[in-house]
């Protein structure tokens, strides 16, 4: 490569890296979410995954081994103590990341993925597969998507339900109304606005005018659905997999919260002692990462408003 | 003298978030009259019907020098912008001035009837008793040529842009103001229903005996209906005068510019021309005088110094330096 | 004769609408016949409900009349083998500077889009270089200032300019601009109607201009087609001269008479030339000749039937019972 597209790239690089710097000074609480999800979920996954995290060892009956104190053995495993099974609790949460992670944004893809194909086809096609379609954005409406979840859960044979992108499927069977309406109404607002009749008149095709045009006014839409989604997910599968409706599983948070919460009764709570690194420690860790997320979402204005974006690249500019 | 004069305000001054846009701007208001701010948008006649209305955003502050001494509260003169928002509301707001808003910017909410419009305006500003608001409402709806009978109890969104205007209209006059302002009262509305508008304000003015502020962007309408004109340019009064002075005499370059943009009727040896040059920047207003990039008498002076407005005659000013005698060619 | 560019013939478009249960069916044209020749400017005047924007999108083939037929160069416009190459020769500027522009796309992306997808330049570089020129006949200069800009930075009058610069930069061969300067002040239309002018005689390009406002038309010249239309119906068709100096129809002489004139001289009560009637709408339209339940001259047979377009020269046509 010439020293020219090398520095250019870089240049490009260091610009996208100022931007991103600037968003987040602006948005100190996007900024925290971003570091917390990094920091506590991805790296960990990635970690995890790339094999520097040893596998989980096999469990150790005994009454002493359950819920054993944190100790300072084969450092940093045991910082937590242990789980219901003798395991070492971080261990446990380390490996539940990535399918939790795998689950949420699989789940989260499903349903921009069916909102927009529903929703735009709806809102361009018009006649009858608009109303069609809008029967059925309104019975995923009101279908209570806990419920049909369950249901779905109770029902799929056990090596189905192992399968990330069933559960993902599950949890996000009504997820995609919301987004195909609001892709529906995006798309009907801009052919009142001339915008699309512009667009024909110019000869785009349609997939053009979808993809290329209207899109650009979802954006913001898809990001917010995208994140919602994805938590709403997140607390979908772990409530699900609290009633036991999944196989059990030590690296499922919830899993272990609820064991937690049969060893430690009522009063165990209170009273304190055993187990109660076992409960706080995964509900942490569900609740942390849908709070990271929804301050993420902050950002959406800067990422999507081309102005504001622009005035914030410029700033860059100056200061070089 | 002052027996003539209804509102007199003095240096007026906005700014928006620290941002001085409309500024020195001092006119009176005689009673009865019908006064023509002319500008294009931007040039700050907006902010300063707002202003009087005491309605401007957040955004904007009126400076503390300004004054709007108002005479029509029979024996006291009252400056409306040092009276508090709430006094304000008490006294003037609707009851002694109101304002005619654009129909097409929907100021009119869509969930109500017409009649609930009418009952919540009155409710708004004081008066409660619902058989007097019924009379007042049906004397007015008749004013402006609606059917009460069918038009109260319609909602508003089933109203054609004509017959939106005309309720906009009525519910200035809900409280008897002297003086309304009217803020673009016929952009967005047909030939033939502008005409039926403009022909209803000139009846209206003579049978309510109304002092009438008309804003607007076109020359057309002001030869229409004003017998008094102010030209606004980048928050400044540029000139005033008659109407007849105005058309016939113009002094300003904008003005004069601003005439020649329009086509006349029926008139096709002269092609309009239009105006050079680009909008007002407020945060990068250019030096002197605000004018001087986009004037075709454009000298030495007018990019240093900016002109004061100067009388000429009585209630006749202008602000450029050709008749400040520091013009040279 | 050669053959004119744009032929309606007989057109008619229906419109339906459902009102809670019921469904409402109206004529928001009715059996117009019009000719536009090559490299000529017509322009299409009336008030909302006239049917004139409804005209103006079937004769681009952007709507499909519900009788009758459109031809281009005598074919028909809705059943043409080439349809992309026919299709950037039609092009539209709509009314609305505020809404029709993407604001997620800079001015460049707007303008190099449609050069790029009809294949007009040979590379990136030609492109940019015809957007360039384009800019500045359009009155966006400089280029480079514009050219990273969003639409909603800019203002509506250069926001105007940017669709007119879009619809010429495929060079079509026939554009209708509809109601283009309604949307702006007054001191702005001029800049506007001039540069569409200009830009028009300079490429020759047929041009169809729809408007409520006669008096913009006069930046076109005296010699030039005005269909005066009311309720989906051409009520008159003459030059803007003799249409000014000579209405013919009622519904003419009431229009140019309520028009405010820039002219303190001609101020008076002056009234419409139409009787008090409820706001014309195209839902309920009275049988016979549209304008009868308001027309001063009506007479008997103005409710029964309905006028049809006449030559009264050969360069006029009046639809009206009086003639």
């Amino acid at each position: 490569m010439s020293p020219t597209r090398t520095s250019s790239m870089y240049d490009a690089i260091r610009r996208l890296f100022l931007f991103f710097f600037k968003i987040f000074w602006r948005r100190k609480k996007a900024f925290t979410g971003f570091i917390i999800l990094l920091v506590v979920y991805v790296i960990p996954a990635i970690l995890a995954i790339a094999g520097l995290v040893p596998k989980l060892p096999p469990a150790k009956a005994g009454w002493e081994n359950m819920y054993a104190p944190p100790s300072l053995n084969d450092f940093p495993w045991y910082i937590f103590g242990t789980d219901f099974t003798g395991r070492p609790l971080l261990l446990c949460l380390i490996w539940g990341i990535p399918s939790a992670l795998a689950i949420a944004f699989l789940a989260g893809l499903f349903t921009i993925g069916i909102g927009l194909i529903i929703g735009l086809s709806a809102g361009y096609i018009g006649g009858l597969w608009d109303s069609i379609a809008g029967i059925i954005m309104d019975v995923a409406l009101c279908i209570p998507s806990i419920f049909l979840a369950l249901i779905f859960a109770a029902v799929l044979p056990t090596d189905l339900k192992r399968n990330p992108f069933i559960i993902a499927a599950i949890l996000s069977i009504t997820a995609w109304a919301w987004l195909a309406r609001s892709a529906r109404a995006q798309v009907l607002s801009l052919k009142k606005k001339d915008v699309i009749l512009v667009a024909k008149a110019m000869g785009f095709r349609t997939w053009k005018i979808i993809f290329d045009d209207v899109m650009r006014y979802l954006m913001p839409f898809i990001f917010m659905s995208l994140i919602m989604s994805t938590v709403s997910a997140i607390s979908g599968y772990f409530g699900i997999a609290f009633l036991g409706l999944f196989p059990v599983d030590v690296t499922n948070w919830s899993i272990q919260l609820s064991q937690a919460m049969s060893y430690l009764g009522a009063l165990g709570l209170i009273r304190g002692g055993k187990a109660q690194l076992g409960f706080w420690l995964p509900t942490i860790m569900m609740i942390l990462i849908q709070v990271a997320l929804v301050n993420i979402s902050e950002i959406v204005e800067e990422l999507f408003n081309p102005v504001l974006r622009v005035r914030l690249l410029g700033e860059i500019e100056k200061k070089k | 003298m002052t027996n003539n004069v209804l509102l007199d305000i003095k240096k007026l001054r906005v700014d928006f978030l620290g941002v001085p846009t409309v500024r020195d701007v001092d006119f009176k208001i005689f009673k009865k009259e019908t006064l023509g701010i002319i500008g294009e948008s931007g040039s700050g006649k907006t902010t300063i019907a707002r202003a009087i209305m005491r309605i401007l955003s957040e955004d904007g502050t009126i400076s503390p020098d300004s004054s709007a001494i108002y005479y029509g509260l029979g024996d006291r003169e009252v400056d409306m912008f040092k009276l508090s928002l709430t006094e304000y509301s008490r006294l003037i707001r609707w009851k002694e001035t109101s304002m005619v808003f654009q129909s097409a910017l929907s100021s009119l909410n869509p969930t109500l009837r017409v009649k609930d419009h009418f009952v919540e305006t009155a409710k708004a500003h004081g008066l409660s008793n619902p058989s007097k608001i019924m009379e007042r409402t049906w004397e007015l709806l008749e004013a402006v040529k609606l059917d009460p009978d069918r038009v109260l109890r319609m909602f508003t969104v089933e109203l054609s842009g004509g017959m939106k205007q005309r309720i906009v209209i009525a519910l200035s006059l809900l409280l008897n103001p002297k003086i309304v302002i009217l803020d673009e009262p016929t952009t967005a509305l047909d030939v033939l229903t502008q005409r039926a508008i403009l022909d209803l304000l000139k009846k209206l003015h003579e049978t309510f005996k109304l002092t009438y502020v008309l804003i607007t962007h076109d020359i057309a309408l002001i030869a229409d209906l004003a017998n008094r004109v102010i030209v606004i340019y980048a928050g400044k009064i540029i000139e005033e005068g008659s109407v007849e002075d105005i058309f016939y005499n113009p002094l300003h370059p904008y003005t004069k510019l601003l005439l020649e943009a329009v086509p006349k009727l029926g008139e096709f040896d002269r092609l309009p021309k239009p105006i050079p040059g680009v909008s007002i920047d407020y945060m990068n207003l250019p030096s002197g005088c605000s004018f001087h990039p986009r004037c075709p008498y454009a000298s030495n002076i007018c990019m240093v110094k900016e002109p004061s407005l100067i009388n000429i005659e009585k209630n006749r000013r202008v602000a450029c330096h050709i008749y400040t005698g520091l013009w040279k060619k | 004769m050669t053959e004119p560019l744009i032929t309606v013939k007989n057109v008619s478009k229906k419109f339906s609408f459902r009102k809670g249960l019921r469904t409402t069916e109206f004529y928001a044209l009715k059996n117009i016949d019009l000719e536009i020749p090559k490299s000529s400017i017509i322009g299409l005047v009336g008030e909302s409900g006239s049917g004139k924007t409804t005209l103006g999108k079937i004769t681009l083939a952007l709507l499909k009349p519900t009788e009758g037929e459109v031809l281009y160069e005598g074919k028909d416009v809705f059943n043409l083998t080439r349809k992309k190459e026919y299709r950037r020769l039609l092009q539209y500027i709509p009314q609305d500077p505020y809404a029709s522009l993407n604001p997620f796309k800079t001015v460049k992306q707007l303008l190099i889009e449609p050069l790029l997808y009809h294949k007009l330049a040979g590379d990136k570089r030609e492109a940019m270089e015809m957007v360039h020129e384009l800019m500045i006949n359009v009155g966006l200069t400089p280029p480079e200032r514009y050219m990273n800009l969003y639409s909603p930075q800019l203002s509506g009058g250069e926001r105007q300019r940017i669709n007119i610069a879009r619809a010429l930069i495929i060079k079509p061969t026939y554009v209708v601009a509809d109601e283009p300067t309604t949307m702006l002040d007054a001191s702005l239309k001029s800049g506007i109607m001039t540069t569409l002018r200009d830009l028009v005689t300079e490429t020759n390009i047929s041009l169809a201009f729809i408007t409520h406002e006669m008096s913009l038309m006069q930046f076109f010249g005296p010699n030039f087609t005005v269909a005066v239309m009311y309720l989906g119906k051409i009520m008159e068709q003459g030059t803007l001269k003799d249409l000014l100096s000579e209405p013919l129809h009622p519904y003419t002489k009431a229009l140019i008479h309520a028009m405010p004139v820039a002219d303190p001289k001609y101020r008076s009560d002056r009234g419409i030339l139409l009787k008090e009637a409820p706001p014309p709408s195209p839902i309920s339209k009275p049988p016979g000749c549209p304008l009868s339940d308001r027309c001063p001259f009506a007479f008997d047979l103005c409710s029964k039937e309905e006028p049809i377009l006449k030559n009264t020269s050969a360069t006029r046509k009046v639809a009206c019972h009086l003639y």
